[in-house]
C-alpha cells in the first residue's frame, strides 16, 4: 500500500494525522463501509479528501447545507483542486446539462439531499464509477439526533441504488444511539466505527450564573475586554445579538459585528470574512454562524443564551481554539433561560391544531402543496398562522398523490415524539448546566465515554474561572490597522503592487 | 424625519399625489415586475426608485406609516390606503433633503436588474485580480454565487494578457470614473470593496465610519453604481469595465419581464394581438399590458396599429386638459364610446411623465 503520510505531507501539507483520520482513512482504503465520528475543527473533509486521490474514482458528498457544500468545495479550490461539481438547484439547465455530460471527470461531486430525489440525477450517476460515497453530517438521518432533515431518510434507499458504494458516514457529535441509527438508516451493516473523543481538551468550560439581562450583558462587555484575540458569542435571537452588539460598540469596543440570518447575503459574508481575516475581532451570533466557517485561532465562545442540546453546545464551543492552543468556552445562565429554547422548539413543528386545520383545508380544496403557488401558500400560511418551518414541514410530509387527511394521525403522532425528543434533550442539558459535578465528565458521560486523563484547565466546577484564564492564555498578536489613506491610495493598495514602484 | 428610507417614501407618496394606496409604493421600492407598477412608475415619475429596495417589507411601510401619520406628514385621502403630502410633510421632506440631496444618478428603472450584478462582477474581479498581482493563489470568493465566480472565471481566462497590466488598468478606469462623483460616494465605493488583506465593508459599518444614515450610504452606493453604468455608455473610455457589461447591451431590452420579451418578438414577426394570446395561451389583457409594457421602455414603439393618430390626439388632449393619470376620469373626458382603457394607457404610456 502506498504510504499515505508520503500523501498527506505532499498533498495536503500536513506533516502529521489528526486524531482519527489515519483510522477512517485505512479503514476504506480497506474497502470497509466507515462511520466516523470525529470533533468539529478537527478535519473530518480530509478523511474523504485523501482517500479520492488514493481510489482515483468519483466521490459523491452529500451535505445538508447548500452554503456549507459551497464551503467546501470552494476550500477544496482554494487547495488547487479544479475537477470539482456542487450539483445544487442553482444551476441553470445548460449547466447542469454540460455538468452531466462529463460527471465521469469530476472527482468531487457535492449535492444536495434533493437533487438525490430527482430521477435524473440518480440515473445519471449511475453511470459513473463511484468510488465512495459520503455522508457529510450523517447524524441529519437520525431522528434521535439534534439536527434531524427528513430529506435525509432517503439517503439509505439511494445508496442502494447506485450498487451499494463505499459509505462513509461523517459526524461530530452522536450519541450511541444515534450512531446506531445511522448504520441501520444507511444498510451499511458490517460499518467499522471509529469514534473519536469529543472531548476538546484545550477549550475550558465554564458556566456562569448571572442574575439579569443587564447584568449577563456586563459581563459579556467585562469578558470581551479580558479576553484578546477572536471571539464568538452566541444568541438565540436576532435582536438580542443585534442590541448586545450595539451595547459592545457603545462601550468602546468597536471591533464588533453581528451576523444572522436575516441579513443580506453579502453584507453577511463580508462580516464572516472579516472575522476570518481578523479584521472582526468579536461577532455577537445566532447559530447561523459557524459552519463552514474555517477559523484557526478563534480563543473564546461565549453563550448569551443556552444552546438546546449538547449536540449544538459542542459544536458550538468546537469552533474555539482549532489551533490546539488554550481557549475558552463561557456559558451564561440565569434562571428561566430555557425558556427561549422551549419556546423555538415548538415552533419547529406544527400544533394539532394547526395539523388538523391545514390537512383538513387541503383536503377539501384539492389544493396540493407541491404545486401551489407562492400567494396560495402564503394564504394558507396567514390562515394557520404558520411559519416558514411550518410551512415546510406540510411540504415535505405530504406526498402530491395522497389525502392529507390520511395522515393527520400518523403526522400528530410524529409530531408529538419529535417535541419529546427535543424536549428531553434540552433538559438533559440543563441538568449538565445545573449538575455539581465536573463539566467534562458531564459532557463525556453523555457521549457513553470516560475520561482518559486529567485537564489541569478543566471546567468551572474544577476549579477554573475566566480570572485564571489569563495564566494560560497564549500570545495574540495585535495588528494595526491604519485608515487614513485617500480613495485613491486604498484602491492601489488593492490592485498595484508595492514593489513595482506604481504606488500614486 | 428619522431616517432616509422615511424620505423615500414620503417622496413617492407626494409623487402619486393620493392616487395610489401606499401598497403601490411598496411594490415600486420592490421593483415588482407587473404590469401595473412598471406603469406607475413611469406616469408618476418614480423610474429613479423603482427597484431600490428589494428587502422592503409591508411591516417596515406601515410602521413608517404610522409615524407619518402621527407626525401629521400625511393625510388619509377618500380613497383607502392612499394619503397625500400635508403641509408640514412638504416642508420636512425639503428641509432633509437639503442635507442629503436625492440622489442624481439614481435609475432603478434602467439599473436595477443589472447594478447588482454589475457590483457582483467588478468586486470579484478586483479581488481575484488583486490577489493574484500580489502572489495569493488562495482567497475566499468574497461573492458566493456560482454564476458570477464562472463569469470572472471566463473573464480571466478570455483576457490573457498579464494580471497586473489587468489590475493596472482597472485602476486606471475607476479612478477616471469616480474622479467625477462626490468625496462621500466614491468613499462608499472604495469602502466596499476587498482586496488582498482587507474584506469590504458592510453599510453599516461604513455608516458609523462616515457618521452617516445606513440607509442613505446604501442609496448612495446604488447612485454611484447607477452613475458608473451610465457614464460607462457604449465603453469607449473604458473598455474593460464596459465589457463586463456586455451582455445587456447585445440582449434585447433588459427591462422587459420575460414574458413580455415573447411578446415582443411574436409583434415583430408580425402577429396580431389576438394571435399572440392564442399561440401563448394568454388572455388578450395579459397581451395588453405587455404592449403597455413595451411602449413604457420604448417611447417610439409605433402604436398606430392600436390606436388612431386621430384617436390618439383626442386622449392626449384630455390627458393634458384634465392634468391627471387616472384612467376613468380621462375616458370620461374624451366620452368616446370607441376608444378603450388599453388605448388610453397605451397613450399615457407614450406620453410618459410629462
Amino acid at each position: 500500500m502506498m504510504n499515505i503520510e508520503h500523501f498527506l505531507k505532499n498533498k495536503f501539507g500536513f506533516d502529521e494525522f489528526r486524531p482519527g483520520q489515519k483510522e477512517v482513512i485505512e479503514s476504506l482504503l480497506s474497502g470497509r463501509h466507515t462511520l466516523a465520528m470525529l470533533p468539529t475543527g478537527s478535519g473530518k473533509s480530509l478523511c474523504y479528501q485523501l482517500p479520492a486521490y488514493l481510489l482515483n474514482k468519483t466521490i459523491l458528498i452529500v451535505s445538508p447545507l447548500l452554503s456549507l457544500m459551497q464551503d467546501q468545495a470552494d476550500q477544496l479550490k482554494m487547495n488547487g483542486e479544479k475537477s470539482v461539481l456542487t450539483l445544487n438547484s442553482f444551476l441553470t439547465l445548460n449547466q447542469k446539462r454540460k455538468a452531466f455530460d462529463r460527471l465521469y471527470s469530476y472527482r468531487f461531486i457535492f449535492l444536495s439531499p434533493e437533487m438525490l430525489s430527482l430521477d435524473g440525477v440518480i440515473q445519471a450517476l449511475k453511470s459513473i464509477d463511484i468510488g465512495l460515497f459520503v455522508i457529510d453530517e450523517a447524524h441529519c438521518i437520525s431522528q434521535w439526533g439534534y439536527d434531524f432533515r427528513p430529506d435525509y431518510l432517503n439517503l439509505g434507499e439511494v445508496r442502494q441504488k447506485l450498487n451499494n458504494p463505499l459509505t462513509l458516514a461523517l459526524t461530530a457529535t452522536a450519541t450511541d444511539e444515534v450512531r446506531q441509527d445511522i448504520v441501520s438508516k444507511l444498510n451499511i451493516g458490517q460499518a467499522a466505527e471509529i469514534v473519536s473523543s469529543v472531548d476538546r481538551e484545550n477549550i475550558t468550560i465554564l458556566i456562569e450564573r448571572v442574575h439579569t439581562y443587564e447584568e449577563k450583558q456586563l459581563r459579556v462587555l467585562e469578558l470581551v475586554r479580558q479576553f484578546t484575540g477572536s471571539g464568538i458569542i452566541y444568541f438565540s435571537s436576532k435582536k438580542m445579538a443585534e442590541a448586545v452588539t450595539v451595547f459592545l460598540q457603545e462601550n468602546g469596543m468597536e471591533s464588533v459585528n453581528y451576523y444572522h440570518g436575516g441579513m443580506e447575503q453579502e453584507q453577511r459574508m463580508l462580516i464572516q470574512q472579516q472575522f476570518i481575516s481578523g479584521q472582526l475581532k468579536v461577532i455577537c451570533a445566532t447559530s447561523a454562524f459557524g459552519m463552514g466557517v474555517n477559523k484557526a485561532d478563534v480563543r473564546y465562545v461565549i453563550h448569551f443564551h443556552m444552546p438546546s442540546a449538547m449536540e449544538a453546545y459542542l459544536q458550538e464551543i468546537g469552533r474555539a481554539g482549532r489551533d490546539r492552543q488554550q481557549s475558552v468556552a463561557v456559558l451564561l445562565y440565569s434562571d428561566g433561560d430555557e425558556g427561549l429554547p422551549l419556546h423555538l422548539m415548538e415552533q419547529q413543528l406544527p400544533t394539532d391544531a394547526q395539523l388538523e386545520g391545514v390537512c383538513s383545508y387541503l383536503g377539501s380544496s384539492g389544493l396540493t402543496l407541491a404545486h401551489s403557488t407562492v400567494p396560495e401558500k402564503e394564504l394558507l400560511c396567514q390562515a394557520y398562522s404558520l411559519n416558514e418551518i411550518q410551512l415546510r414541514f406540510f411540504t415535505q410530509f405530504i406526498p402530491a398523490d395522497e389525502n392529507p387527511l390520511h395522515q393527520v394521525t400518523q403526522m400528530k403522532a410524529y409530531c408529538r415524539e419529535r417535541k419529546n425528543a427535543n424536549q428531553e434533550k434540552l433538559y438533559k442539558f440543563l441538568n449538565w448546566i445545573h449538575a455539581k459535578e465536573c463539566r467534562r465528565i458531564g459532557v463525556l458521560g453523555y457521549f457513553d465515554e470516560k475520561q482518559q486523563a486529567l485537564n489541569p484547565q478543566c471546567c468551572d466546577q474544577c476549579g477554573m474561572d475566566a480570572q485564571k484564564m489569563e495564566d494560560v492564555w497564549p500570545e495574540v498578536e495585535i495588528d494595526q490597522i491604519n485608515s487614513n489613506f485617500t480613495w485613491k491610495e486604498e484602491l492601489a493598495f488593492i490592485l498595484l503592487k508595492k514593489d513595482n514602484g506604481n504606488e500614486e | 424625519m428619522n431616517n432616509y428610507l422615511q424620505a423615500i417614501i414620503l417622496y413617492a407618496i407626494k409623487k402619486f399625489q393620493g392616487e395610489r394606496s401606499i401598497y403601490a409604493i411598496y411594490h415600486m421600492l420592490q421593483g415588482k415586475k407587473s404590469s401595473q407598477t412598471i406603469q406607475d412608475a413611469h406616469l408618476f415619475g418614480l423610474t429613479n426608485i423603482f427597484g431600490t429596495m428589494p428587502v422592503f417589507t409591508r411591516q417596515q411601510l406601515n410602521q413608517n406609516i404610522e409615524q407619518f401619520l402621527r407626525d401629521g406628514f400625511i393625510d388619509l385621502t377618500d380613497k383607502t390606503d392612499a394619503y397625500e403630502v400635508s403641509q408640514a410633510g412638504e416642508e420636512a421632506l425639503a428641509r432633509y433633503l437639503l442635507d442629503k440631496p436625492f440622489p442624481t444618478y439614481l435609475n432603478g428603472w434602467k439599473y436595477q436588474n443589472i447594478a447588482p450584478v454589475f457590483w457582483g462582477r467588478v468586486s470579484l474581479l478586483i479581488q481575484t485580480i488583486s490577489h493574484i498581482v500580489h502572489n495569493e493563489r488562495r482567497f475566499y470568493p468574497i461573492q458566493r454565487s456560482p454564476k458570477l465566480q464562472y463569469f470572472v472565471k471566463e473573464f480571466l481566462h478570455t483576457n490573457r494578457q498579464d494580471r497586473s497590466l489587468i489590475a493596472r488598468q482597472i485602476y486606471e478606469e475607476l479612478v477616471s470614473l469616480l474622479e467625477s462623483q462626490s468625496d462621500l460616494k466614491r468613499d462608499i465605493f472604495i469602502l466596499k470593496l476587498t482586496g488582498v488583506n482587507r474584506i469590504g465593508l458592510t453599510f453599516d459599518q461604513i455608516a458609523k465610519r462616515k457618521e452617516a444614515e445606513e440607509e442613505y450610504v446604501r442609496f448612495l452606493f446604488f447612485d454611484s453604481l447607477h452613475q458608473l453604468l451610465a457614464e460607462l455608455g457604449d465603453g469607449a473610455d473604458h473598455p474593460l469595465l464596459a465589457s463586463l457589461t456586455n451582455e445587456w447591451k447585445r440582449g434585447g431590452n433588459p427591462h422587459l419581464t420575460q414574458s413580455t420579451q415573447t411578446t415582443l418578438q411574436y409583434l415583430q414577426e408580425g402577429r396580431s394581438m389576438s394571435e399572440i394570446a392564442e399561440i401563448r395561451r394568454l388572455k388578450q389583457n395579459t397581451i395588453e399590458d405587455h404592449l403597455v409594457e413595451i411602449v413604457l421602455s420604448d417611447k417610439r414603439f409605433p402604436i398606430a396599429d392600436y390606436v388612431s393618430s386621430d384617436d390618439e390626439r383626442e386622449i392626449a388632449a384630455a390627458i393634458t386638459e384634465l392634468g391627471t393619470k387616472k384612467l376613468k376620469a380621462i375616458k370620461q373626458m374624451v366620452d368616446n364610446k370607441q376608444i378603450s382603457f388599453f388605448q388610453i394607457r397605451l397613450v399615457l404610456a407614450k406620453m410618459g411623465d410629462q
